[in-house]
């Protein structure tokens, strides 16, 4: 302890490397100069990063790369996903994100330029409405979903008794395909009003004075201004819409409890079971579904980052 | 003015028309689900009306008397709030010593911070399982509060980062020192009152993800330590009133957080959604 107040030099490495507190103290006489260069404020970071990040993304590609309880080095994980059920995950994963992702882009997008034409309060209110139910998601709308068009839901029970119509069983089922991408178009469709609205605001009014002055029908200045002008951020909210249905698992466990079959479910499948626990082929697939997801979300990042920052 | 000119009335009508229609629909979509939920969890029978037959707050009281769901709520609220605490221990003197000292560095911690993003959760929680978790180690729950943390990473980072880009923060700090202000003083009057909006609207982000989140709580926690949203999922395939009574709860405190969220981050427009689906 007094070595280390009197001559601070002589031994740094007795120092714990991230305890501000012994740092402050020794610093202040004089610093090592090794330790001044060290950015300080930026190792708590940095370690989290490195222990909770870089180190499981390791472990995670070392394990879809190894056989199971042998350790050997083997690409056969990997082809977990020539297996039929597999190969369909993926591809109904793919299906339902894409699906859900251009409905709630096209949708979203009609839906935002109507917000931003329409008057101030209006669009308050609605942009309100939008920001709280797109954090709405997993468990909880599952189950309202359930109430509005399950068996025994609002609608069924309305359309049921008061028009005699009956959606179970035979004509309707929320615990479906069907059902399934409704609820998705609940988050969808929130999340593409809440990044579009801001987009559709910054075309200027401008341009379309100035297309009307030139003689351009209204069309016509979509077809050559507007729609150019916001191509880039709608493929970026297309792209991040995506990957947001690509990963959710929630959701989609809460409805139909598993018997769609769609990728995190299988992998979560993999990670739980006793019987079934491979963490080499759930590495395996895990990496291949965040390859997807990282292509949705790197095409949304660069987009918006070349255009403009995110929703500002 | 010309636009509006070239447009026959009718056509304005139309649009009007179209426009409004379109918006009451989607209002319709998205609280429909809300409405019903709330009517179900106070319903006392309801499978043979339009309307629930009877009305209770049964459901809540019985959701309220159970001490596994009171367990389960007061965990996810632990879980919220360490993340919070953790989350920003890490990203504020990062972003501040890059932001007064080292802006070259920022590009770099952005990629590490937007990372986790990029990956769903049901992976990251495999990843971090496959690293930390065996069958006698180390605290479930710490292990929970760090995978949150490295979850809400890159709306923290956005939040905190937007907020600091916005002043000059160096310039302030320099003419701070130059009127000769202390460090404390300048934590305290020039940098505080610049990241207070970032670290609200940052820790109220982490709040609408980490407090009903589910999957990594199913694969990291487990059996032995469930969180709410756990719980919920339970419910609703055992009881559907306290099914509804706990999603209605769910909702109840995301709105409000959502609502401080807007209120926070206001013109700004941070208030991104959380990815927890």
């Amino acid at each position: 302890m007094t070595q280390q107040s009197l001559s601070p030099s002589s031994q740094p490495i007795t120092l714990a490397p991230h305890d501000p507190i012994t740092l402050d103290r020794v610093r202040r006489p004089r610093a090592p100069r090794w330790l001044s260069a060290l950015p300080l404020p930026l190792l708590p970071f940095l370690i989290f990063c490195v222990l909770l990040e870089i180190v499981p993304v390791i472990v995670l590609i070392r394990d879809s790369l190894r056989v199971q309880g042998l350790g050997a080095f083997t690409f056969a994980n990997y082809q977990v996903i020539a297996d039929p059920l597999f190969a369909r995950a993926l591809g109904n994963s793919i299906l339902i994100s894409l699906g859900t992702a251009v409905l709630g882009a096209v949708v979203g997008g009609l839906v935002a330029a109507a917000i931003v034409s329409g008057s101030e309060r209006g669009r308050r209110l609605s942009l309100g409405l939008v920001a709280v139910t797109s954090n709405f998601g997993g468990i909880p709308l599952s189950f309202a979903f359930i109430a509005l068009l399950g068996t025994n839901g609002f609608i069924t029970l309305l359309l049921r008794e008061s028009f005699g119509v009956r959606l179970y069983p035979g004509t309707f089922s929320l615990y479906s395909w069907t059902g399934l991408t409704m609820v998705y178009f609940y988050f969808q469709l929130p999340l593409m009003i809440l990044i579009f609205t801001p987009a559709i605001a910054r075309l200027k009014p401008v341009w379309r004075e100035a297309a009307a002055t030139l003689g351009a029908p209204d069309w016509y200045y979509w077809w050559r201004v507007g729609l150019r002008v916001m191509a880039a951020p709608f493929i970026a909210a297309l792209a991040l819409l995506f990957a947001n249905a690509l990963g959710a698992y929630a959701t989609a466990y809460a409805l139909v409890g598993g018997n769609l079959n769609i990728l995190p479910i299988q992998i979560g499948r993999y990670i739980e079971g006793d019987l079934n626990y491979d963490p080499g082929k759930a590495s395996a697939l895990s990496l291949i579904l965040a390859v997807f997801m990282a292509v949705g979300i790197s095409i949304a990042y660069t987009l918006t980052q070349r255009s403009q920052k995110w929703l500002s | 003015m010309a636009v509006l000119a070239r447009q026959p009335a009718g056509a304005r009508r139309w649009g009007q028309i179209v426009r409004a229609v379109l918006i009451a629909a989607v209002v319709l979509y998205l609280v429909l689900p809300l409405f019903s939920t709330v009517l179900f969890s106070l319903a006392t029978a309801w499978s043979k009306t339009v309307l629930p037959e009877g009305y209770t707050l049964n459901a809540y009281r019985e959701s309220f008397a159970d001490p596994q769901i009171v367990r389960g709520i007061q965990r996810s609220l632990t879980a919220t709030l360490a993340t919070l605490l953790v989350g920003l221990a890490l990203v504020v003197p990062a972003l501040l010593y890059v932001h007064l000292r080292a802006p070259h560095f920022k590009r770099w911690l952005e990629f590490l911070a937007i990372v986790p993003w990029a990956l769903p959760g049901v992976v990251l929680a495999l990843a971090v399982i496959r690293t930390y978790i065996s069958p006698y180690n180390v605290s479930r729950p710490a292990v929970l509060v760090l995978t949150y943390t490295l979850v809400s990473l890159p709306f923290m980072f956005r939040a905190i980062d937007a907020a600091l880009s916005a002043v000059d923060l160096r310039t302030l700090v320099e003419a701070a020192q130059t009127l000769g202000a202390g460090w404390g003083e300048i934590g305290r009057r020039v940098i505080l009152p610049n990241i207070a909006a970032g670290m609200l609207s940052a820790s109220l982000l982490v709040a609408a993800l980490a407090s009903g989140e589910y999957v990594i709580a199913r694969l990291l926690g487990g059996t032995g330590w469930k969180t709410f949203a756990l719980y919920q999922a339970e419910a609703q395939f055992t009881d559907g009133r306290v099914a509804a009574a706990l999603a209605v709860l769910g909702f109840g405190f995301t709105w409000v957080v959502s609502m401080a969220l807007i209120a926070v981050a206001g013109r700004r427009g941070q208030a991104g959604p959380v990815m927890n689906k």
